[in-house]
């Protein structure tokens, strides 16, 4: 009985049942790591977005997934083009989303109620040039054709032109036409340069039509980066976290499906008439980096494409306050540990 | 040195170990389906056991073969705890041709050891049921193979689903120590 006590005054008992607690993490005032399984979500209905683009493939291939997240109803709101995307994540209409990076921060800088929960892929877009060129540099001067002023292909061309050391306010003459006609004014050298967006690129090297100049897949610094990332409208995740993350985890699981197995993942689509076309969806899903979404650091393409935008004048905000607003990285960190390749 | 302070650091050690185990899911769908010896397993006869659950089908050429093999490779370097404390299910997509005379062979061409790998068939509801709970997409294409998802889940003693391997090409190594985790919990109990 004599070392029960000790000069800090504890006693064995108390030693053993702090050791015995220091697995909870008690001792540090922290929550036990060990807890029960995610409970169900908090929703039973999941909005997410279905345009002609097909580089958002994997939100289509977690379907099934996400049934088995728990969500009963699976909706998909149909938009046009990957240009509508922002607008209903901002509105609601869709509760989550892959989206080009650049488009979501100039969405953040105008305060719309976005959250960016992880990476998804680098390399969507190609820019074709009606002549072969060298470098970026020599589209001074010249027209290129997007859908819209501040659509996705616009915000890409205006940071890589920031980048080059070109204005472009000054240096490039922008039209803009619905991208059939895009296609069709380079066919024929009306324009100098279109941004193609899947399936676009595979369709026009398959029609032999322009030149690559850049293909962001593969060229630096843009292979270096996140193209699309996965994105939700921000209420949908602060009323709802455990359906947010369950809904991340089918679509990031889905992104692996797309990168692993493209031949499957593009026989489900067509399967599921989400695109007619299995040659081409299948090349889309080998020519774009899906294993990449565990690998890049998400904040850096933030901070890479913010800097861009800022030198443009198209954002007001600091890379430092678009990725305090914009982003939450919680859910991946947990989900890069259950889900491994 | 002072007991608080030998305290806070096992504290300390404790709960980084903690936040090293692997994450908890949710319950690993359940099922019952017929093992190569033509019985009836239920995934909850296996509680207590740390499980690799994974699909395939015996005439697959390609790629099922390369996940065998590798859960072969990991089945040897587990050694003694294997059957006791791990046990491997490999769940067929092909309930049609896949009897369990079929992957009897399978597993024994396999080197598998039945005490801690069973084969798994029944109908193609059974299957097609379980699959689509694991969620697994697969397909009979027009060469007559089965497209289908690789997944392989990791369940710990009480039935949870802990992580999941994609494709075919993991470490594993990592599994290793994936499932090796699960071993320490088990004895933690």
């Amino acid at each position: 009985m004599s070392n029960q006590h000790n000069n800090n005054g504890w006693t064995r008992r108390k030693f053993l049942s702090a050791t015995a607690l220091a697995g909870t993490g008690a001792l540090l005032g922290r929550q036990p790591q060990v807890i029960a399984a995610e409970p169900p979500p908090e929703t039973s209905r999941i909005k997410l977005v279905q345009t002609f683009s097909m580089c958002e493939a994997p939100q289509f291939v977690a379907e099934e997934l996400l049934h088995d997240e728990g969500f009963t109803e699976v909706d998909y709101v149909k938009r046009e083009g990957p240009y509508d995307i922002a607008d209903v994540l901002a509105s609601g209409e869709v509760d989550i989303s892959f989206h080009f990076a650049a488009r979501l921060i100039v969405r953040l800088d105008r305060g719309d109620p976005i959250t960016i929960l992880a990476g998804g892929h680098p390399g969507c877009y190609e820019l074709f040039t009606a002549r072969p060129m060298r470098t970026l540099r020599d589209l001074k001067g010249g027209t290129i054709a997007i859908r819209a002023v501040g659509g996705p292909e616009h915000v890409f061309l205006v940071s890589m032109a920031a980048y080059v050391g070109l204005d472009p306010r000054k240096d490039i003459t922008w039209v803009t036409h619905p991208a059939p006609t895009s296609i069709d004014l380079l066919a024929h050298g009306k324009i100098d340069a279109f941004m193609g967006f899947p399936p676009q690129p595979q369709d026009l090297r398959a029609r032999k039509i322009g030149h690559v100049l850049v293909n962001s897949n593969i060229d630096r610094p843009w292979s270096q980066y996140y193209c699309c990332m996965v994105a939700a409208h921000r209420p949908f995740v602060q009323k709802t976290p455990i359906a947010a993350k369950r809904a991340l985890r089918a679509i990031l699981k889905a992104t692996d499906i797309c990168a692993l197995q493209p031949d499957n993942a593009a026989r489900f689509l067509v399967d599921r008439e989400r695109t007619p076309r299995y040659d081409l969806m299948r090349q889309v899903l080998k020519d774009i980096s899906y294993t990449k979404w565990r690998d890049f650091d998400p904040e850096d393409t933030l901070r890479f494409y913010a800097l861009r935008l800022y030198e443009a004048g198209m954002i007001k905000q600091s890379p430092k306050q678009i990725i305090a607003q914009g982003t939450d990285w919680s859910f991946l960190k947990e989900l890069k540990k259950e889900l491994k390749t | 040195m002072s007991l608080k302070f030998l305290v806070a650091m096992l504290a300390l050690a404790a709960n980084l170990a903690a936040e090293e185990s692997l994450p908890r899911i949710k319950p690993a769908p359940e099922f019952t389906l017929t093992t190569q010896d033509g019985k009836r397993l239920a995934l909850k006869e296996l509680r207590g056991k740390a499980l690799a659950i994974t699909f395939i089908y015996a005439s697959c050429a390609d790629t099922c073969p390369l996940l065998t093999v590798k859960m072969a490779g990991i089945q040897d370097r587990l050694g003694v705890v294997f059957g006791q404390k791990v046990y491997f299910l490999s769940i067929t997509v092909d309930a049609e041709h896949d009897t369990p005379k079929v992957l009897k062979r399978y597993a024994e061409a396999h080197r598998a050891n039945s005490a801690g790998w069973a084969f798994l068939t029944g109908t193609s509801a059974e299957i097609g049921d379980v699959a689509k709970r694991y969620g697994i997409y697969y397909k009979r294409n027009s060469r007559g193979d089965i497209d289908h998802t690789f997944l392989t889940s990791l369940v710990d003693q009480s039935g949870t689903l802990r992580v999941q391997y994609m494709g075919v090409r993991y470490n594993p190594d990592e599994m290793l120590r994936d499932l090796q985790s699960l071993i320490r919990e088990i004895k933690a109990r």
